[in-house]
Protein backbone atom coordinates (compact mmCIF):
# COMPACT_ATOMS: atom_id res chain seq x y z
CA UNK A 1 0.00 0.00 0.00
CA UNK A 2 1.68 3.45 -1.59
CA UNK A 3 1.59 6.50 1.15
CA UNK A 4 -1.26 7.77 -1.01
CA UNK A 5 -3.24 5.22 -0.44
CA UNK A 6 -2.84 5.46 3.54
CA UNK A 7 -3.70 8.94 3.54
CA UNK A 8 -6.89 8.54 1.96
CA UNK A 9 -7.55 5.36 4.13
CA UNK A 10 -6.94 8.22 6.84
CA UNK A 11 -9.49 10.53 5.54
CA UNK A 12 -11.98 8.06 4.81
CA UNK A 13 -11.35 6.67 8.29
CA UNK A 14 -11.76 10.19 9.68
CA UNK A 15 -15.04 11.25 8.05
CA UNK A 16 -16.63 8.08 8.73
CA UNK A 17 -15.66 8.01 12.65
CA UNK A 18 -16.53 11.64 12.72
CA UNK A 19 -20.19 10.71 11.69
CA UNK A 20 -20.72 7.96 14.32
CA UNK A 21 -18.87 10.67 16.71
CA UNK A 22 -22.13 12.20 18.19
CA UNK A 23 -23.74 8.20 18.78
CA UNK A 24 -20.54 7.06 20.30
CA UNK A 25 -20.46 10.25 22.40
CA UNK A 26 -23.84 9.09 24.51
CA UNK A 27 -23.14 6.20 24.71
CA UNK A 28 -19.84 6.24 26.60
CA UNK A 29 -21.72 9.06 28.55
CA UNK A 30 -24.25 6.70 29.15
CA UNK A 31 -22.19 4.05 30.23
CA UNK A 32 -19.44 6.79 32.10
CA UNK A 33 -21.84 8.88 33.32
CA UNK A 34 -19.42 11.61 33.23
CA UNK A 35 -18.53 13.91 30.31
CA UNK A 36 -15.03 14.10 30.66
CA UNK A 37 -14.72 9.66 31.18
CA UNK A 38 -16.96 9.85 28.37
CA UNK A 39 -14.98 12.22 25.75
CA UNK A 40 -11.72 10.28 26.85
CA UNK A 41 -12.90 6.90 25.95
CA UNK A 42 -14.19 8.41 22.79
CA UNK A 43 -10.88 9.71 22.41
CA UNK A 44 -8.81 6.15 22.84
CA UNK A 45 -11.38 4.47 20.61
CA UNK A 46 -10.19 6.86 17.95
CA UNK A 47 -6.85 6.42 18.28
CA UNK A 48 -7.49 2.52 18.32
CA UNK A 49 -9.41 2.40 15.51
CA UNK A 50 -6.95 4.85 13.77
CA UNK A 51 -3.89 2.30 14.22
CA UNK A 52 -5.74 0.03 11.64
CA UNK A 53 -7.74 2.28 9.73
CA UNK A 54 -9.04 -0.22 7.26
CA UNK A 55 -10.74 -2.19 9.75
CA UNK A 56 -13.41 0.14 10.30
CA UNK A 57 -13.28 0.83 6.47
CA UNK A 58 -13.81 -3.28 4.98
CA UNK A 59 -16.57 -3.46 8.01
CA UNK A 60 -19.80 -4.06 6.96
CA UNK A 61 -21.63 -2.14 10.59
CA UNK A 62 -19.24 0.69 10.98
CA UNK A 63 -21.15 1.44 14.20
CA UNK A 64 -20.83 -1.66 15.44
CA UNK A 65 -17.33 -1.92 15.02
CA UNK A 66 -16.54 1.20 16.77
CA UNK A 67 -18.66 0.38 19.69
CA UNK A 68 -17.29 -2.77 19.97
CA UNK A 69 -13.67 -1.03 20.40
CA UNK A 70 -15.53 1.54 22.91
CA UNK A 71 -17.01 -0.94 24.72
CA UNK A 72 -13.02 -2.60 24.74
CA UNK A 73 -11.57 0.70 25.80
CA UNK A 74 -13.97 0.96 28.57
CA UNK A 75 -13.47 -2.41 29.80
CA UNK A 76 -10.07 -1.65 30.37
CA UNK A 77 -10.47 1.63 31.96
CA UNK A 78 -12.88 0.22 34.47
CA UNK A 79 -9.95 -2.75 35.08
CA UNK A 80 -7.10 -0.02 35.38
CA UNK A 81 -9.81 1.93 37.68
CA UNK A 82 -10.23 -0.63 40.01
CA UNK A 83 -6.48 -1.34 40.94
CA UNK A 84 -6.19 3.13 41.69
CA UNK A 85 -7.08 4.24 44.94
CA UNK A 86 -9.64 6.79 45.50
CA UNK A 87 -9.06 10.04 47.41
CA UNK A 88 -11.43 12.29 48.36
CA UNK A 89 -10.93 14.32 44.91
CA UNK A 90 -13.87 15.28 42.94
CA UNK A 91 -13.96 15.52 39.18
CA UNK A 92 -15.13 19.08 38.37
CA UNK A 93 -18.04 18.70 35.87
CA UNK A 94 -17.89 19.64 32.46
CA UNK A 95 -19.88 22.54 31.34
CA UNK A 96 -18.71 24.73 34.50
CA UNK A 97 -18.58 28.33 33.12
CA UNK A 98 -14.92 28.83 34.50
CA UNK A 99 -15.40 28.03 38.16
CA UNK A 100 -18.06 28.01 41.09
CA UNK A 101 -20.07 26.83 38.56
CA UNK A 102 -23.14 23.99 38.61
CA UNK A 103 -23.33 21.40 35.90
CA UNK A 104 -27.09 20.04 37.02
CA UNK A 105 -27.95 18.82 34.13
CA UNK A 106 -25.63 15.55 34.45
CA UNK A 107 -27.27 14.35 37.58
CA UNK A 108 -30.78 14.95 36.63
CA UNK A 109 -30.16 11.95 33.75
CA UNK A 110 -32.42 9.46 35.55
CA UNK A 111 -31.06 6.86 32.72
CA UNK A 112 -27.48 7.36 33.92
CA UNK A 113 -28.18 6.65 37.51
CA UNK A 114 -30.04 3.73 36.76
CA UNK A 115 -26.97 2.08 33.83
CA UNK A 116 -24.97 3.29 37.20
CA UNK A 117 -26.91 0.34 39.17
CA UNK A 118 -25.51 -2.85 36.74
CA UNK A 119 -22.46 -4.21 35.57
CA UNK A 120 -20.17 -2.76 32.64
CA UNK A 121 -21.53 -5.77 30.65
CA UNK A 122 -24.89 -5.57 31.76
CA UNK A 123 -25.07 -1.92 30.76
CA UNK A 124 -23.62 -2.57 27.47
CA UNK A 125 -25.65 -5.11 26.52
CA UNK A 126 -28.97 -3.27 27.78
CA UNK A 127 -27.62 0.22 25.20
CA UNK A 128 -26.96 -2.42 22.76
CA UNK A 129 -30.08 -4.18 22.82
CA UNK A 130 -32.70 -1.82 23.85
CA UNK A 131 -30.98 1.56 22.63
CA UNK A 132 -29.99 0.43 19.47
CA UNK A 133 -32.62 -1.81 18.53
CA UNK A 134 -30.17 -4.99 18.12
CA UNK A 135 -31.34 -8.99 18.57
CA UNK A 136 -29.19 -10.86 21.44
CA UNK A 137 -27.85 -12.39 18.76
CA UNK A 138 -26.07 -9.35 17.30
CA UNK A 139 -25.17 -8.12 20.59
CA UNK A 140 -23.09 -11.29 21.22
CA UNK A 141 -21.52 -11.17 17.93
CA UNK A 142 -20.68 -7.27 18.45
CA UNK A 143 -19.68 -7.72 22.12
CA UNK A 144 -17.73 -11.52 20.79
CA UNK A 145 -19.61 -13.72 23.45
CA UNK A 146 -21.56 -16.12 23.42
CA UNK A 147 -25.53 -15.11 23.28
CA UNK A 148 -26.19 -17.20 26.54
CA UNK A 149 -23.77 -14.81 28.23
CA UNK A 150 -25.58 -11.88 26.33
CA UNK A 151 -29.02 -13.16 27.30
CA UNK A 152 -28.65 -13.43 31.14
CA UNK A 153 -26.63 -10.27 31.48
CA UNK A 154 -30.02 -8.56 29.79
CA UNK A 155 -32.31 -10.70 32.24
CA UNK A 156 -30.35 -9.92 35.40
CA UNK A 157 -30.43 -6.05 33.76
CA UNK A 158 -33.98 -6.12 33.63
CA UNK A 159 -34.59 -7.84 37.25
CA UNK A 160 -32.43 -5.12 38.71
CA UNK A 161 -34.17 -1.96 37.02
CA UNK A 162 -37.55 -3.49 37.48
CA UNK A 163 -38.70 -1.58 40.21
CA UNK A 164 -36.53 1.48 40.12
CA UNK A 165 -38.46 2.06 37.09
CA UNK A 166 -41.06 4.62 37.31
CA UNK A 167 -43.49 5.87 34.82
CA UNK A 168 -42.48 9.52 33.34
CA UNK A 169 -44.60 11.92 35.66
CA UNK A 170 -46.46 14.35 33.73
CA UNK A 171 -45.35 18.03 34.28
CA UNK A 172 -48.10 20.34 35.16
CA UNK A 173 -50.24 22.30 32.38
CA UNK A 174 -49.73 25.90 32.78
CA UNK A 175 -53.07 27.66 33.68
CA UNK A 176 -54.76 24.73 35.42
CA UNK A 177 -53.59 25.32 38.66
CA UNK A 178 -55.65 26.05 41.77
CA UNK A 179 -53.85 29.54 41.91
CA UNK A 180 -53.76 30.94 38.72
CA UNK B 1 -39.45 -14.13 38.86
CA UNK B 2 -40.63 -11.69 36.64
CA UNK B 3 -43.97 -12.30 34.39
CA UNK B 4 -43.93 -11.43 30.94
CA UNK B 5 -46.32 -8.86 31.52
CA UNK B 6 -43.97 -7.61 34.19
CA UNK B 7 -40.46 -8.10 31.77
CA UNK B 8 -42.81 -6.34 28.76
CA UNK B 9 -43.38 -3.08 31.29
CA UNK B 10 -39.59 -2.97 32.84
CA UNK B 11 -38.56 -3.22 28.91
CA UNK B 12 -41.06 -0.52 27.53
CA UNK B 13 -40.24 1.99 30.68
CA UNK B 14 -36.21 0.68 30.13
CA UNK B 15 -36.45 1.85 26.71
CA UNK B 16 -38.59 4.89 27.26
CA UNK B 17 -35.87 6.41 29.31
CA UNK B 18 -32.55 5.22 27.29
CA UNK B 19 -34.29 6.90 24.42
CA UNK B 20 -35.37 9.96 26.37
CA UNK B 21 -31.88 10.33 28.10
CA UNK B 22 -30.22 9.78 24.97
CA UNK B 23 -31.56 12.73 23.33
CA UNK B 24 -30.17 14.91 26.17
CA UNK B 25 -26.76 13.94 25.85
CA UNK B 26 -24.84 16.76 23.82
CA UNK B 27 -21.20 16.18 22.31
CA UNK B 28 -19.16 18.50 23.69
CA UNK B 29 -18.01 21.19 21.23
CA UNK B 30 -14.53 21.26 19.44
CA UNK B 31 -14.33 17.32 20.81
CA UNK B 32 -14.23 16.33 17.13
CA UNK B 33 -11.39 19.00 15.95
CA UNK B 34 -9.53 17.61 19.25
CA UNK B 35 -9.52 14.17 18.13
CA UNK B 36 -9.03 14.93 14.83
CA UNK B 37 -5.97 17.07 16.12
CA UNK B 38 -4.62 13.68 17.33
CA UNK B 39 -4.46 11.87 14.26
CA UNK B 40 -1.99 9.34 13.25
CA UNK B 41 0.37 11.32 10.17
CA UNK B 42 0.46 9.04 7.52
CA UNK B 43 4.04 8.63 6.80
CA UNK B 44 4.83 10.21 3.48
CA UNK B 45 6.93 6.66 2.42
CA UNK B 46 6.10 3.15 3.12
CA UNK B 47 8.54 1.30 4.78
CA UNK B 48 10.11 -0.95 2.14
CA UNK B 49 11.35 -4.22 2.67
CA UNK B 50 15.38 -4.34 2.75
CA UNK B 51 17.42 -5.12 -0.81
CA UNK B 52 18.40 -8.13 -1.03
CA UNK B 53 22.24 -8.70 -0.27
CA UNK B 54 23.06 -9.39 -4.02
CA UNK B 55 21.45 -5.71 -4.60
CA UNK B 56 23.24 -4.61 -2.06
CA UNK B 57 26.91 -5.54 -3.88
CA UNK B 58 25.56 -4.25 -6.70
CA UNK B 59 25.16 -0.64 -4.95
CA UNK B 60 27.33 1.84 -7.70
CA UNK B 61 30.30 3.26 -6.11
CA UNK B 62 29.29 6.90 -6.65
CA UNK B 63 26.32 5.96 -4.94
CA UNK B 64 27.97 4.76 -1.63
CA UNK B 65 30.36 7.86 -1.39
CA UNK B 66 27.09 10.34 -2.06
CA UNK B 67 25.71 8.47 0.93
CA UNK B 68 28.56 8.32 3.27
CA UNK B 69 29.26 12.31 3.13
CA UNK B 70 25.57 12.68 3.24
CA UNK B 71 25.73 10.54 6.77
CA UNK B 72 28.67 12.12 7.70
CA UNK B 73 27.51 15.74 7.22
CA UNK B 74 24.11 15.00 8.65
CA UNK B 75 26.30 13.74 12.36
CA UNK B 76 28.37 17.48 11.62
CA UNK B 77 25.56 19.20 11.50
CA UNK B 78 23.62 17.63 14.78
CA UNK B 79 26.60 18.01 17.13
CA UNK B 80 26.90 21.96 15.92
CA UNK B 81 23.16 22.28 16.75
CA UNK B 82 23.51 20.72 19.68
CA UNK B 83 26.56 22.59 21.16
CA UNK B 84 25.45 25.94 19.57
CA UNK B 85 21.31 26.53 20.03
CA UNK B 86 19.88 28.52 22.46
CA UNK B 87 19.16 27.46 25.98
CA UNK B 88 15.77 25.95 26.56
CA UNK B 89 12.94 28.39 28.03
CA UNK B 90 14.20 30.43 30.53
CA UNK B 91 10.43 30.91 31.58
CA UNK B 92 7.88 30.47 34.80
CA UNK B 93 9.17 27.25 35.25
CA UNK B 94 13.07 27.98 35.98
CA UNK B 95 12.31 30.55 38.53
CA UNK B 96 11.98 29.24 41.83
CA UNK B 97 8.74 29.29 44.07
CA UNK B 98 9.43 31.60 46.89
CA UNK B 99 6.23 33.35 47.63
CA UNK B 100 3.08 31.90 49.37
CA UNK B 101 -0.24 33.41 48.43
CA UNK B 102 -3.65 32.31 49.80
CA UNK B 103 -6.17 31.44 47.63
CA UNK B 104 -9.23 33.69 47.86
CA UNK B 105 -12.88 32.70 46.84
CA UNK B 106 -15.45 36.08 47.19
CA UNK B 107 -17.67 34.28 47.33
CA UNK B 108 -18.72 33.43 50.66
CA UNK B 109 -20.36 30.08 50.77
CA UNK B 110 -17.81 28.49 49.24
CA UNK B 111 -15.18 29.51 51.55
CA UNK B 112 -15.83 26.25 53.54
CA UNK B 113 -16.59 23.54 50.92
CA UNK B 114 -14.07 21.74 48.99
CA UNK B 115 -16.99 20.82 46.53
CA UNK B 116 -16.57 20.79 42.63
CA UNK B 117 -18.89 23.57 42.69
CA UNK B 118 -16.80 25.77 44.64
CA UNK B 119 -13.09 24.84 43.28
CA UNK B 120 -11.07 27.62 41.65
CA UNK B 121 -9.26 26.58 37.93
CA UNK B 122 -5.51 26.95 37.53
CA UNK B 123 -5.38 27.78 33.99
CA UNK B 124 -2.82 25.78 31.67
CA UNK B 125 -2.04 29.54 30.17
CA UNK B 126 -2.82 32.97 31.38
CA UNK B 127 -3.88 34.63 27.64
CA UNK B 128 -5.85 31.71 26.64
CA UNK B 129 -10.14 32.11 27.58
CA UNK B 130 -10.34 31.32 31.37
CA UNK B 131 -13.40 28.67 30.72
CA UNK B 132 -12.16 26.55 27.87
CA UNK B 133 -12.17 23.19 28.76
CA UNK B 134 -8.37 22.55 27.28
CA UNK B 135 -7.11 25.37 29.71
CA UNK B 136 -7.09 23.27 33.32
CA UNK B 137 -4.04 22.32 35.09
CA UNK B 138 -5.53 21.53 38.07
CA UNK B 139 -8.10 22.78 41.02
CA UNK B 140 -7.92 24.78 44.19
CA UNK B 141 -10.08 26.05 46.70
CA UNK B 142 -10.39 29.22 49.21
CA UNK B 143 -7.95 29.21 51.96
CA UNK B 144 -5.33 26.58 50.05
CA UNK B 145 -1.48 27.76 50.44
CA UNK B 146 -0.05 27.56 46.98
CA UNK B 147 3.94 28.48 45.93
CA UNK B 148 4.32 31.24 43.44
CA UNK B 149 7.04 32.09 41.65
CA UNK B 150 6.45 35.02 39.35
CA UNK B 151 3.39 36.90 38.04
CA UNK B 152 1.84 37.76 34.56
CA UNK B 153 0.44 41.39 34.23
CA UNK B 154 -1.01 41.15 31.33
CA UNK B 155 -2.91 38.23 30.99
CA UNK B 156 -6.39 37.61 30.42
CA UNK B 157 -8.81 40.13 32.16
CA UNK B 158 -10.69 38.57 34.26
CA UNK B 159 -13.66 40.03 36.48
CA UNK B 160 -14.87 38.34 39.75
CA UNK B 161 -18.46 37.55 40.97
CA UNK B 162 -18.15 41.25 43.14
CA UNK B 163 -16.78 43.20 39.66
CA UNK B 164 -13.17 42.87 41.02
CA UNK B 165 -10.68 43.03 37.83
CA UNK B 166 -7.26 41.96 36.86
CA UNK B 167 -5.09 40.85 34.30
CA UNK B 168 -2.76 39.64 36.92
CA UNK B 169 -1.84 35.90 36.59
CA UNK B 170 0.25 34.12 39.27
CA UNK B 171 2.22 31.18 38.08
CA UNK B 172 1.73 28.90 41.45
CA UNK B 173 2.43 25.19 42.39
CA UNK B 174 0.01 23.50 45.16
CA UNK B 175 1.29 21.36 47.80
CA UNK B 176 -0.02 18.40 45.31
CA UNK B 177 2.72 19.31 42.65
CA UNK B 178 0.31 20.63 40.21
CA UNK B 179 1.86 23.59 38.63
CA UNK B 180 -1.09 26.52 36.85
CA UNK B 181 -1.72 29.90 36.35
CA UNK B 182 -3.75 31.47 39.05
CA UNK B 183 -6.12 34.66 38.00
CA UNK B 184 -5.16 37.92 40.14
CA UNK B 185 -9.03 38.26 41.39
CA UNK B 186 -8.29 34.60 43.04
CA UNK B 187 -4.83 35.62 45.18
CA UNK B 188 -4.47 37.22 48.22
CA UNK B 189 -0.84 38.28 49.77
CA UNK B 190 0.81 38.42 46.56
CA UNK B 191 3.59 41.01 47.20
CA UNK B 192 7.38 40.45 46.59
CA UNK B 193 6.19 38.36 43.60
CA UNK B 194 8.57 39.05 40.42
CA UNK B 195 7.53 39.64 36.99
CA UNK B 196 7.68 36.36 35.09
CA UNK B 197 11.05 35.99 32.51
CA UNK B 198 10.00 36.26 28.75
CA UNK B 199 6.22 37.01 29.56
CA UNK B 200 4.38 39.80 29.08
Amino acid sequence: MDGDQRAGDQRQFDEIFLELLPRLYRRAFLLTSRSQYAEDAVHETYLKLASRPRGLLSHPEPYAYAFAALASVLRDTWRRDRRTVLTNEVEEPDGVEWDGGVEGRVSELEVVRLLATLTARQATVVILVDLDGYTIDQAARILGVHRGTVARSRDRALKRLRGRLRPPQLAPVRGQHDDV
Amino acid sequence: MMSDTQREETVALLQARLHEGDEQITVPSGLADRILASAPQPSPRPLRRLPSPRRRAGLSRPALVLAVALAVGLIAWGSWWAALRPAPDSGPAKQPYAFALTVFNVERACRAERSAECALRLAVDPHRRYSDPGNRAGRVWHGDRVQANCVVPEGLLLTDEKGMSSTRWYHVRTAAGVAGWLPGVRAHGTDGVPACAGKS
